[in-house]
């Protein structure tokens, strides 16, 4: 499996020592774009840490995913300023139409939902990026559309 | 041997001890839930065992498990501003905490109930409102449960697991949402746990508790004053694991077990 050896080649480049725990994690969701139940074992095994522990840590930050990205990775901002103009309506919005919640990934894999901290572009707050696009001043009621333009993107593609 | 003054009573105390261990020893009664004797890294999780100490000539606040004693050291620990910070503690705990205690397995030796007569306060929190959330009971394993609604987050169950070097529990997630669970939430019966069942005793609530609901009273009778002050092992290493865990369950620890509440933010913005 080409995951477990994208695991295996990271964990090559690092030395098993504690200070590298949080580098690796983070490198090995980089590679692989989340941190499997597998990677959590065989992290905890390089370190010879207890698996629990790692798992400790990996839901402590909300920066790693324990499921896989969709195909339409959502992330709504919760910065200050998107937050005070109700950036948790917009991700309670999209995680009623998609049916799940922040941190989760559709069954069909088309979506996923993450809250993320600032992009920079609080003047056009609340907003939310998906792949590199910014929308921008999002309300709850604009979530459905764009949802339903990304799924007929998919379909079309 | 350092002799420290508490509410204007001298009592000695051993060097490097903690505040609380001297207090108790000595008949002094201060709360605490999550304080476990002769940890290295004393959680301070529950924050009922706050006392006042002067530094200075001014009085700090600070958690009687974790502040070392220093010779003439002077301790308030029954003031009114700390018994009214630590109420508030303890409606902390209790507003998450499912009561449920007509059904709890637990009910002759809660260290909550005991807590709350010690502490002469209601169970049920007072000023605030029931946050109890709705979680799943892991009833997988033969021996035990364990029911995260009952759960204050002491942290002497991890503590201990991890002292006898398997650490099959830990805390996992954060701020409001931190549950004590094993790895990636796994059933208790999947994990390779031997069944020592020391998490269930240490417990103070009915969060961990044994099925075979006879055996879940353990005596381990209230006292204020009968803590031991021999063999106070240092740290948890393997090799004094089963001292360690020894030393645990036979201490007849007045108040037993903890809570830990509101940690961090849960917003990453």
């Amino acid at each position: 499996m080409e995951e477990s050896k994208q695991i295996e080649e990271t964990l090559g480049r690092f030395r098993p020592e504690r200070e590298n725990l949080l580098p690796v994690l983070q490198e090995i969701q980089e590679q692989v774009g989340y941190v499997s139940r597998e990677a959590m074992e065989k992290v905890a095994h390089f370190f010879l840490l207890p698996p629990s522990e790692i798992f400790s840590i990996v839901t402590f930050y909300h920066q790693f995913r324990r499921k896989p990205p969709g195909r339409n990775p959502v992330h709504v901002c919760l910065g200050t300023a998107c937050y005070l103009l109700g950036g948790n309506l917009i991700l309670d919005a999209f995680s009623r139409e998609l049916q799940i919640g922040r941190g989760d990934t559709t069954e069909d894999r088309s979506f996923s939902l993450d809250a993320t901290a600032c992009f920079g572009c609080c003047n056009v707050a609340p907003v939310v990026k998906i792949h590199s696009q910014i929308y921008p001043k999002m309300s709850p009621g604009k979530v459905e559309e764009v949802i339903i333009n990304l799924r007929d993107k998919d379909k079309s593609s | 041997m350092p002799s420290l003054i508490i509410d204007g009573r001298e009592i000695a105390a051993d060097s490097g001890e903690k505040i609380l261990w001297a207090a108790l020893r000595s008949g002094i009664y201060i709360p605490h839930l999550c304080a476990t004797e002769g940890a290295e890294l004393p959680f301070g999780g529950c924050r009922l065992c706050l006392v006042e100490v002067e530094v200075g000539g001014r009085r700090e606040m600070t958690t009687a498990c974790s502040e070392p004693v220093r010779e003439k050291m002077k301790i308030y620990a029954h003031t009114e501003k700390i018994a009214r910070m630590r109420r508030m503690a303890f409606e902390l705990i209790m507003s998450d905490h499912h009561i449920d205690c007509k059904n709890c397995a637990k009910r002759k030796n809660c260290g909550l109930i005991r807590t709350a007569s010690a502490m002469n306060m209601p169970l049920q929190p007072k000023t605030l409102r029931s946050l109890a959330r709705d979680l799943p009971v892991d009833n997988s394993h033969p021996l035990f449960a364990y029911d995260p609604r009952k759960c204050v987050k002491c942290g002497k169950c991890v503590l201990l697991c991890q002292g006898l070097g398997k650490s099959f529990l830990d805390f996992a997630h954060r701020g409001f949402e931190m549950t004590v669970t094993t790895f990636d939430h796994l059933p208790l019966s999947s994990i390779a746990c031997e069944s020592c069942l020391d998490c269930v005793k240490v417990c103070p609530t009915g969060a961990l508790y044994l099925k075979d609901t006879s055996k879940n009273v353990i005596p381990a009778p209230y006292q204020s004053t009968g803590l031991t002050s021999a063999g106070r092992p240092k740290g948890g290493g393997v090799s004094e694991a089963s001292e360690h865990s020894q030393k645990l369950l036979t201490s007849p620890d007045p108040g037993v077990g903890g809570s830990l509440k509101e940690e961090g933010g849960s917003g990453d913005g």
